[in-house]
């Protein structure tokens, strides 16, 4: 049952559009999804609707268990589920602070959702923090959306390097190139010289730049359900078939 | 999962009506009208339904639901197959597990196929989120090719987290009088066909009273089997399992057992000609269980064997399955027969005469005095006979042993009812325990020496097929071996067999 995350040190680069459309289409192929929205903007519990039942406070999510599954909705679709973000998400870090084994302490909660899904899909707040860590540490898999300019390459360094730092395994980073517009020369040029570059998984697949994914926030829906033919859809459908393919190895 | 509800609606509505009602009061998002055609499985004996389960196939995909709640149990699975009879017919994965947890050597049959047009309702909260899913469908029975209207019905589903929005549209539902169907569609189909779950078990299911006479008895015991060796020809002519066979058989070897060990019930001569008669028949299907008993043992004997040898196993396996198939024939055309249908209607017959039949030394007893002093004997020779076996004893002893315990555990299993169900299946299941010990032992000599029948005839027709002998030779070792350690473990079975406690038992129910 891999965890997949969604994360990048760096906000705004697609991570909680890519989250909400892998964890459709994964669903959509009967296999049973949880995503768990823990960015406290709770976009992705936004873009399906849903809220949390009661104000889950952070600390009493840390505890896991019960609190945590009553907190677990049925979205949409059938086979996907969402564990929605609630505003208190923002003091995860302070909670994370005061307990023993904070790096560890998701992997315990997550621990009994494990058997019962087939895919977790995390939607990781943006920065580098405890939270973050336990993502790291938790997840299988982290998948990083990069758009192709210098900025975001610098930190896509800046994330390898506190990979090192703290001895992660940098084995788990799968990256892929996301919000990628065709007529920028530089969007070309930085996904050719990577392309040469092997100690990191980079997807082939890409994912555009494109209107159809920002509407997402006014449809409030994955993109399939409203504009299923877009080159967007398209793109997405690919990048799952060969994500599926590295993932479904663990 | 989502748990499931249904409602019985009245027959004057339909869905325009309802759906006109639920708009009113909740917001909604109607889907498109969906049709779908569904095959209900089960096994002969019912094995998914006595376990709580039914098997629904749409299209491509398979289904299985709890009999309670109707909710699915275990991911569905897409299978392109078209008639599915065996668990191994189905991909692997968990839902293939499941079915060969339950179905095991048994084939699904169909039970019904209906036709259901579905109008889908979603009913949303403020934020245009789904929170119950409602569904209307009107159901039609297939039969003989035509589609007739049987019933409508209304189910609502749960959406995880939403169980408020679920219970407030239960509520409201209620309110209009529409109440929850306690029966899932299935059960109302089946009953509707005149099926009945569960009605088909090959275990002796017949309760006896003891203030009835040993005669009254032992015909219901009989007409029992008669109706279990009737229920099983359809399914043996068709080949649809080799259980049906099975089945039949030990319903026989039953019946027989009846007429020689519950003895001067019937007059002599009629007893000794049907005894024959059906000793003749029994005889005649021998070769046809043998070979499915191989067949099914295919997997076991590869297993026994190196990655390399096993393809030697396949010119035996191809020669079985050759075999079996004229075999089958044979038994048609035995089951087809004049001599069978004439010998089971005189039986019958027979049976349902008896009791203007003169009477006999034993035949009205009371029963409860005559099994005991049956059973008790049985128990006594069983214990003789083991206590004269040694290590060194030759195979027609253990035989014989075996065939005394056999005689036991019929009797018992003739008159459980008429003792305390507790004690009698502690019996049964310390009786199996050696019976098993003594069964495998004369399975493994049998496959042995058949093996080496087949190992001679290979040897003069091919004789460079050597991979087929070395496979054949390292299956013989490998059953002897377990012969022998299967003879070893007799001593210690027939042990715990014989103990104090278990005697004690036998004193107290039988002497």
């Amino acid at each position: 049952m891999p965890i997949i995350a969604l994360y990048h040190i760096k906000g705004g680069v697609g991570k909680t559009a890519t989250a909400v459309n892998l964890s459709y289409l994964a669903a959509q192929e009967d296999a049973k999804t949880l995503l768990i929205d823990l960015d406290p903007q709770g976009s992705a519990s936004f873009y399906f609707r849903v809220r949390p039942s009661k104000n889950l406070k952070s600390s009493s999510f840390l505890k896991g268990g019960k609190k945590v599954d009553k907190n677990i909705k049925g979205s949409d679709y059938e086979h996907l589920d969402i564990l929605p973000s609630t505003l208190s998400y923002r003091k995860l870090d302070l909670h994370l602070n005061s307990l023993k084994k904070a790096k560890i302490k998701l992997t315990q909660v997550l621990q009994p959702f494990e058997n019962e899904y087939q895919f977790i899909f995390i939607d990781s707040p943006p920065n580098i923090t405890l939270v973050s860590e336990n993502i790291i540490n938790t997840a299988d898999y982290i998948l990083v959306p990069l758009i192709p300019t210098t900025l975001s390459m610098l930190t896509f360094e800046k994330l390898q390097q506190f990979f090192k730092n703290r001895k992660l395994k940098e084995s788990k980073i799968i990256a892929f190139f996301s919000m990628v517009e065709k007529r920028k020369k530089l969007h070309q040029q930085i996904m050719k010289e990577v392309a040469h570059q092997n100690q990191i998984n980079y997807l082939t697949n890409h994912i555009p730049y494109s209107a159809d994914i920002e509407n997402m926030g006014i449809r409030r829906e994955p993109i399939f359900c409203y504009k299923p033919s877009s080159t967007a859809a398209k793109a997405y459908i690919m990048l799952w078939n060969e994500l599926k393919v590295l993932v479904s190895k663990l | 999962m989502s748990n499931i509800l249904t409602f019985k609606i009245p027959d004057s509505w339909n869905s325009q009506t309802i759906i006109a009602e639920i708009s009113k009061h909740f917001l909604i998002k109607k889907n498109p009208i969906v049709e779908q055609r569904q095959t209900c499985f089960d096994t002969f004996d019912w094995r998914l339904f006595t376990n709580g389960y039914y098997l629904i196939q749409e299209e491509e995909k398979y289904y299985l639901s709890s009999t309670k709640t109707e909710a699915l149990v275990e991911k569905p699975i897409g299978a392109l197959i078209t008639n599915p009879k065996f668990w191994w017919d189905f991909p692997e994965g968990t839902f293939k597990d499941m079915l060969k947890k339950y179905l095991d050597i048994r084939a699904l049959i169909p039970l019904f196929e209906i036709e259901i047009k579905v109008d889908r309702l979603l009913i949303l909260n403020n934020d245009q989120k789904t929170v119950v899913r409602v569904q209307f469908e009107n159901i039609y029975l297939i039969q003989q090719g035509r589609a007739n209207e049987f019933t409508h019905c209304i189910k609502l589903r749960t959406v995880r987290g939403y169980d408020q929005e679920f219970v407030e549209i239960k509520k409201w539902l209620n309110e209009l009088g529409i109440i929850q169907e306690t029966k899932a569609v299935f059960l109302l189909v089946l009953e509707a066909i005149g099926k009945k779950p569960g009605d088909y078990s090959s275990k002796l299911n017949v309760t006896l009273s003891p203030d009835m006479t040993v005669r009254e008895a032992t015909i219901i015991i009989l007409k029992y089997l008669l109706h279990i060796i009737q229920l099983n020809v359809a399914g043996i002519k068709e080949d649809i399992d080799t259980e049906f066979l099975h089945d039949f058989r030990v319903a026989i070897r039953r019946t027989r057992s009846t007429l020689s060990q519950i003895k001067g019930v019937f007059p002599k001569e009629i007893r000794d000609r049907f005894k024959n008669d059906l000793a003749v028949l029994q005889k005649t299907t021998n070769r046809l269980r043998d070979l499915d008993v191989y067949l099914l043992n295919k997997e076991n004997y590869q297993q026994m064997l190196p990655d390399h040898l096993r393809p030697g196993l396949e010119p035996l396996f191809d020669q079985l399955r050759l075999e079996r198939k004229e075999e089958h024939k044979n038994i048609v055309n035995v089951l087809c027969a004049n001599s069978y249908t004439k010998t089971i209607e005189s039986w019958e017959a027979f049976l349902n005469s008896i009791e203007e039949r003169p009477e006999t030394k034993n035949s009205h007893k009371p029963v409860i005095d005559l099994s005991r002093k049956f059973i008790f004997k049985a128990y006594n020779q069983v214990i003789q006979i083991g206590n004269q076996i040694r290590d060194y004893s030759p195979a027609s002893e253990l035989h014989q042993l075996r065939i005394e315990c056999k005689k036991l555990r019929y009797l018992l299993e003739f008159f459980a009812s008429l003792f305390p169900e507790q004690e009698i299946s502690l019996l049964v299941k310390q009786l199996k325990r050696l019976q098993d010990n003594l069964g495998d032992y004369n399975d493994l000599s049998v496959q042995q020496r058949s093996l080496k029948k087949y190992l001679e005839t290979i040897a003069s027709e091919y004789k460079d097929s050597q991979q087929t002998v070395a496979a054949i030779g390292g299956l013989i070792a490998s059953l002897f071996q377990q012969q022998q350690s299967v003879r070893k473990a007799l001593a210690q079975t027939f042990t715990e067999f014989s103990e104090q406690d278990n005697e004690k038992i036998y004193q107290k129910l039988f002497a």
